[in-house]
């Protein structure tokens, strides 16, 4: 006789990275006589690990032109290599993306916009727009560091420009 | 500076303290968000808009609590109520993005299968499975019912199970 449902079982196995010991147990007699909840426990044992291989495969990246530039410089050298009869191989790098700023965001809100973006955008902005439609609050690029990374103090764009 | 600080410090409107947690706290979002929604220009835009709310409600903020929790919160909140909210979209500068590091077909048929799901019940997968929250800190984060949570991971589940059988 089983003294726990099928339902119970279910609940302890979705939770069971927190379960202590002695449902741990309760759990594991249940799935001796339970195939159903064996199966269940079974899939979920595989979609944990799908879920935490897939979330430790992505990245996050940044554009950085310096690498961008380092990868051209690369291919170049690659081509000349081949071209001399010269190999080379070169490690590889994380891929990266590049797409041109584009306006920052007007919400159709009124009140103050927060945008981070670069000095590509800022003159986008200005161009587009001439005078914001509303303070703008400004976030630029630290240029201090070598990728797009951090926000710094907002100023408005009247006061940048 | 440490985080009690820098919200005491954001309350005062402090710029420099936001850009210290934008910083902090960035990277971590943009990677929910991509999770969330498989798309890097939505998850820009959650995060920005997650940021956003960060400095619009920065004085109702409790110093004491950790921050992450609630930028969690926002940023899943927003995750469904926008999808309900379409064509808003707001387009903004895509100089982050996520991408897998290494190319895996399983892991791409599960990407695949996640787009395929609903956004409730992808915001709920990923915040069990991926976040570690429970359920019913996932109802409370969405403000629904720790039953609507349970239903949505099981039909998440069997969907999913379906799709990766279905996988060549």
């Amino acid at each position: 006789m089983n003294p726990v449902s099928c339902e119970q079982v279910r609940e302890w196995i979705l939770d069971w990275p927190r379960l202590g010991p002695e449902e741990r147990r309760q759990v594991e007699r249940h799935l001796a006589e339970c195939d159903t909840c064996r199966a269940f426990f079974e899939e979920e044992r595989q979609l944990r690990q799908e879920f935490q291989d897939w979330s430790h495969t992505l990245r996050v990246y940044r554009f950085r032109w310096s690498r961008a530039l380092a990868s051209f410089g690369a291919t170049l050298l690659l081509v000349l290599g081949i071209l001399g009869g010269l190999v080379r191989t070169t490690a590889p790098g994380p891929q990266v993306l590049w797409r041109v700023n584009r306006v920052p965001a007007v919400l159709e809100t009124p009140g103050p916009i927060l945008v981070t973006v670069g000095a590509t955008a800022r003159d986008l902005a200005l161009e587009r727009h001439g005078a914001p439609p509303h303070p703008v609050q400004w976030f630029q690029v630290q240029p201090s560091l070598p990728e797009v990374r951090v926000v710094a103090p907002p100023q408005t764009l009247e006061e940048s420009s | 500076m440490n985080e009690r600080q820098a919200i005491l410090d954001l309350q005062q409107d402090s710029h420099e303290a936001f850009a210290w947690l934008v910083e902090r706290y960035q990277e971590a979002l943009m990677h929910l968000a991509y999770r969330l929604t498989g798309n890097n220009d939505r998850a820009q835009e959650l995060v920005q808009e997650t940021l956003w709310r960060l400095w619009q409600h920065r004085h109702s903020l409790d110093p004491r609590r950790p921050l992450r929790g609630w930028l969690v919160a926002v940023l899943a909140r927003l995750n469904v109520d926008q999808w309900r909210k379409q064509h808003r979209e707001v387009p903004l500068d895509p100089t982050l993005f996520v991408a897998p590091a290494r190319l895996d077909p399983r892991l791409e048929r599960l990407e695949v299968c996640l787009r395929r799901l609903s956004p409730q019940q992808r915001t709920v997968v990923v915040m069990f499975y991926t976040e570690g929250y429970r359920l019913r800190e996932i109802a409370r984060i969405l403000g629904v019912q720790e039953g609507t949570v349970k239903t949505h991971l099981f039909r998440a589940r069997q969907a999913l199970k379906r799709c990766l059988e279905g996988s060549p």
